[in-house]
């Protein structure tokens, strides 16, 4: 790994470059990598501004002046979804930047053992 | 106590899914998925008959057989003034067992007002109450209704054109006397030079008023300079005012003619520092102008009665139908001069009884 | 002259929205998102991806946002735009004094006890510091609270899908009801923390361009300030005429700092299990403090989308909280009829279903909780496999929704009913907290004192409000007086507590390990001490300072202003 500025790296940022080099992962393992890309919370919310800002902002292009007219002179729609399209671009690149890591069976498993012994917030299973 | 393991979301669903549900529980389940929703529907049908949109039980004939009165007005149902006309007519068509029949356009347009009033003339309406804001567009067929025998009450506009249509009386406001009122509350209040500010071009009652207010000036040596801004841009109206008021500092009283214009003199005096030395007057009622009234911001608000407007039209015409009977000569709900002496009092009536949502508590 | 005309509904008659078929289509994909996230998650759950859900491992943003979108419930965002209207800027006391400081307390102090002490509710440490009538009691208040408001969102939602929609109230109770359930049901809590965050962005762009439109019509904050200066000085300067003589009718400084920023809020936000429950679904100690530091920062900064647009609803909606016209609870939903084009529109509709339908959720999953862990396990059949209880826990949900359905078709009825409850559960609620804040803090309160505290707090708060409304005490408004209520009810539990432990004996110190202040539990790397090595900038003391220093000036800047 390289360490241009020579001294050491702090333990977290290591692992997380560790991650980020091409990992070895069972097929089992890459699957579900894959399914924890596609169902991070940042994907779901990146799409949702997407489609929403895309819905909102035609209109914008296309609106009248009788229409700009009634929300204050002020062409809503254009600035709505063009914060949308913002935001959706924002979560976007943020979760294809920085996936969530891949983990292994083990850590999964050692995961779920501690979460046994110790409980977890009981509810959340209903 | 224990470390009971509560076991995680994930432990359950992972075994859940992979076995299935078992098939007991999935007959429990729905046994009591049916007995519940057979439940919620007997509610349902039980609460809709004392649903949120109920209907006015007819009445015993207390007050004469039951009739129809047909009312067509030039205001959309949600403008609060027209639903207080149209609350005061319904009030009335309980008390008098009338069956009311509402109608108004969606937009102010009166050939579409005039439409409605032909199609609610061919219901044969044992009276019709019509509102005339433009004459030209709406005295065909209003003269077609009465001279097809219906009897006829102009209400809110169209004082000077009742008899012309056949109209058997007016139920309203003089909107110039309305304007003389104010007049005289202003000038006994020491104004010498006012402003009356129009909120809304081509509205014949706006400029009566301030041809009334105007004529009563005049009387006591004062002047009056008519404002027209655009009501529908609020800031815009406000700038307006204010530089008016700046090019002439002699100026001593702002009249508005409405709620809108109301609110835009006032944030024109805020911003001069005028409310002592500015007396604000307004016409048309609104929680507003009468806490201003009350904090002595505006002096007083001349209030044309909307509620007992609706319910005197159903009255007059209900009375019309059932005995012959009507009055010889308009009848005037306003002007009604609200001061300090009495804002607060009429500040109760008018204050909307509507539930608040959160009692003030804390959200659970 | 004839009697008041009186209206008997939340929003008035009258009021459509006019939708376009691009709106609906803008809700109902939203609605097919919040299906899909419960789907989606309950397949990375079949493929053991449980690694990414809750259970605490989940990231700052996600637990604080969910935290925050859990609060912002649509009833309270159109009652805050409603009391903006009625009462002018003081209602921002709700959330500089009545909210933040709470929210920073929670962080910083109450957090490491929650997550040492690995107590999943309020009624769980009663049960452990007390005795098991106090946890008894509690449980059953909470449990009958969040099943009853549940019901009361539920009928709030279907009178707001009928009234702006035109959608007939009883379809539109159950059918909410029954997609609600199924959304929990599929997912679980992470379907809902998911759910609460993308919701929370939908129902800031509901917001936005209202703040917009008000600023814009108004002429800025001064523009606006200056047009309602006929209402008052009170409207306008949120501290004034709050002395005890003075006039402001959202009440006087005492029962405003004391009865609304110490009693109410920091019961609401102490205890409140939903709420509690973010955070402790965070990854770590420090997560979890962060999480409602994090929150507390929208939480400063949402009045403007709520309380400015419902001031300004009342000079650009003429005769809003007039007779015959709108009520103030129509501000927000008048505002969007009056202002909002096509496809705007149809985002804030959904913004507010979503605040309507994550406001139930929130309730369903506490009473889901408090009634299977609480009660079922503790009382009813205890010591049976954890299965066991995840399965009790789904049958109570579905329990839970169609109680809540009933009770909505109860509200539906008699329109008050929902205040009713309300104002009940609220006379509970400081009660409980006195008993959890001094368990907490005087390690000296005897085992069956809180007992004592709950019921002698409880009946000095509801006996408060009995005067109150039968005219013998009076107080200037009814959010003054349930400020007193709050203080009243507090020290009178704590009295009782007091009181009470002449006679009774705590449990021994062993068995406080980690529930009492000073006893905190030393836990494998989660003891409040790894907290403090946290890096200077991630200090949820420092952030917390941070979010109070941003209410004193957003304070100032209002009042410079006026």
């Amino acid at each position: 790994m390289s360490s241009a500025s020579g001294h050491e790296m702090p333990a977290r940022a290591e692992a997380a470059s560790a991650r980020r080099r091409k990992p070895d992962l069972t097929p089992e393992e890459a699957k579900i990598w894959r399914l924890a890309k596609l169902f991070d919370l940042r994907s779901f919310i990146g799409a949702l501004m997407l489609i929403f800002g895309i819905l909102v902002i035609i209109p914008g292009f296309l609106a009248s002046p009788a229409t700009i007219d009634k929300a204050a002179g002020i062409n809503l729609a254009l600035w709505i979804g063009g914060i949308m399209l913002v935001l959706a671009a924002f979560f976007l690149t943020w979760v294809i930047l920085k996936p969530p890591p891949p983990v292994t069976m083990a850590e999964m498993e050692a995961a779920r053992k501690a979460r046994e012994e110790f409980g977890t917030q009981g509810p959340a299973g209903h | 106590m224990t470390h009971t393991t509560r076991g995680g979301a994930p432990k359950d669903h992972a075994s859940c899914s992979h076995a299935g549900i078992p098939q007991g529980r999935s007959a429990g389940f729905s046994w009591m998925l049916v007995v519940a929703l057979v439940v919620c529907l007997g509610l349902a049908a039980c609460s809709s008959s004392q649903g949120v949109s109920g209907q006015t039980p007819a009445r015993s004939a207390q007050s004469g057989p039951r009739i129809t009165v047909a009312m067509v007005t030039h205001g959309q149902a949600f403008d609060p003034f027209w639903a207080l006309v149209k609350k005061g007519a319904q009030t009335a068509a309980t008390d008098f067992n009338v069956n009311l029949v509402y109608r108004s356009p969606s937009t102010t347009n009166p050939q579409e007002e005039a439409s409605l009033i032909s199609q609610a003339a061919a219901g044969k309406p044992k009276g019709l109450v019509v509102t005339i804001p433009d004459a030209a567009a709406l005295s065909p067929a209003v003269k077609q209704a009465s001279s097809a025998g219906i009897p006829v009450i102009v209400m809110n506009v169209g004082a000077s054109v009742y008899q012309d249509v056949g109209g058997l009386t007016f139920v309203g406001q003089d909107e110039i006397a309305a304007g003389q009122e104010a007049g005289r509350e202003m000038t006994s209040n020491g104004v010498t030079k006012a402003l009356c500010v129009i909120h809304e071009e081509k509205n014949t009652a706006l400029a009566d008023r301030c041809d009334g207010f105007a004529k009563a000036m005049q009387a006591k040596g004062g002047s009056v300079t008519v404002l027209h801004v655009n009501g529908a841009r609020l800031n815009d109206a406000a700038n307006a005012i204010e530089a008016a008021l700046k090019k002439d500092p002699s100026i001593n009283g702002v009249l508005a003619t409405g709620i809108i214009g109301f609110n835009a003199a006032g944030g024109a005096l805020q911003s001069l520092g005028k409310f002592g030395t500015t007396k604000l007057g307004t016409f048309d009622v609104s929680a507003q102008d009468l806490n201003a009234v009350i904090n002595g911001k505006a002096l007083f608000v001349i209030d044309q009665q909307p509620f007992l407007e609706g319910y005197m039209a159903v009255q007059v015409s209900a009375f019309e139908a059932r005995y012959g009977q009507h009055p010889f000569g308009p009848v005037f709900t306003g002007p009604s001069l609200i001061t300090t002496a009495n804002a607060a009092q009429v500040l109760q009536l008018y204050k909307s009884t509507g539930i608040p949502l959160f009692n003030g508590g804390y959200p659970t | 002259m004839t009697s008041t005309v009186a209206v008997s509904e939340p929003l008035a008659a009258g009021l459509r929205l006019s939708l376009a078929p691009l709106d609906y289509a803008l809700v109902i994909i939203y609605f097919i998102f919040v299906i899909g996230i419960g789907f989606a998650l309950r397949r990375l759950v079949q493929t053991s991806t449980d690694f990414f859900l809750s259970g605490r491992s989940l990231p700052t943003w996600i637990t604080g946002i969910a935290f925050i979108s859990a609060n912002l419930g649509a009833i309270e965002i159109l009652s805050m735009a409603a009391n903006g209207a009625e009462y002018g800027i003081s209602t921002v006391h709700y959330y500089w004094i009545g909210a933040v400081p709470a929210m920073v307390f929670l962080g910083v102090v109450m957090m490491p006890f929650y997550y040492g002490s690995r107590v999943r509710s309020v009624p769980e440490y009663l049960l452990r510091r007390f005795d098991r009538k106090t946890h008894l009691v509690t449980a059953l208040i909470f449990v009958l609270a969040s099943v009853l408001i549940a019901g009361v969102n539920l009928y709030a939602l279907a009178f707001v899908l009928e009234s702006l929609l035109g959608i007939p109230l009883a379809i539109a109770i159950i059918a909410s009801a029954l997609f609600v359930l199924s959304y929990i049901l599929l997912g679980g809590l992470s379907s809902a923390i998911y759910n609460e965050v993308m919701q929370f962005f939908v129902i800031l762009l509901a917001l936005v361009p209202l703040i917009i439109v008000a600023l814009k019509e108004t002429g800025g904050i001064h523009g606006l300030f200056s047009k309602l200066a006929t209402q008052g000085a009170a409207f306008t300067h949120p501290w004034n005429g709050t002395s005890l003589g003075g006039h402001n009718p959202f009440g006087d400084w005492i029962g405003i700092v004391f009865g609304l920023g110490f009693c109410l809020s920091f019961a609401y936000w102490t205890t409140n299990f939903a709420e509690v429950q973010r955070g402790m679904s965070a990854k770590d100690l420090s997560s979890a403090r962060l999480t409602p530091i994090v929150a507390a920062y929208p939480k400063v900064i949402i009045p403007l989308g709520t309380v400015i647009p419902g001031m300004a609803a009342i000079l650009l909606i003429p005769g809003l909280g007039t007779a015959g016209g709108l009520t103030y609870n129509d501000a927000i939903p008048a505002l969007y009829n009056q202002y909002l084009p096509l496809g705007v529109l149809g985002v804030a509709v959904t913004g507010l279903l979503a605040a309507f339908m994550a406001g139930m959720a929130a309730n369903v999953s506490s009473f889901n909780a408090v009634w299977t862990y609480d009660i079922w396990q503790n009382y009813l059949r205890p010591g049976r496999p954890d299965q066991y209880y995840l399965r009790v826990g789904r049958i109570t949900t579905v329990v839970g929704v169609f109680i809540g359905i009933g009770t909505a078709f109860l509200a539906a009825g008699y329109s008050n009913i929902g205040n009713y409850f309300q104002a009940l559960f609220s006379f509970f609620n400081v009660p409980i907290f006195v008993t959890f804040i001094l368990g907490m803090f005087w390690r000296k309160a005897g085992r069956g004192s809180g007992f004592y505290g709950l019921i002698v707090g409880t009946v000095f708060s509801f006996g408060t409000w009995l005067l109150y409304k039968q005219g013998v005490i009076h107080f200037r408004s009814d959010i003054a007086e349930t400020q007193w209520g709050a203080i009243i009810g507090f020290l009178a539990g704590a009295a009782a507590m007091a009181i009470a432990t002449i006679w009774d004996t705590p449990k021994p110190l062993s068995a406080l390990h980690g529930l009492v202040w000073g006893y905190a539990v030393e836990d494998e790397g989660e003891a409040p001490g790894t907290a403090a090595r946290a890096p200077w900038y991630k200090s949820p003391l420092l952030w917390g300072i941070g979010a109070l220093v941003l209410c004193v000036l957003f304070y100032i800047y209002i009042e410079i202003s006026a």
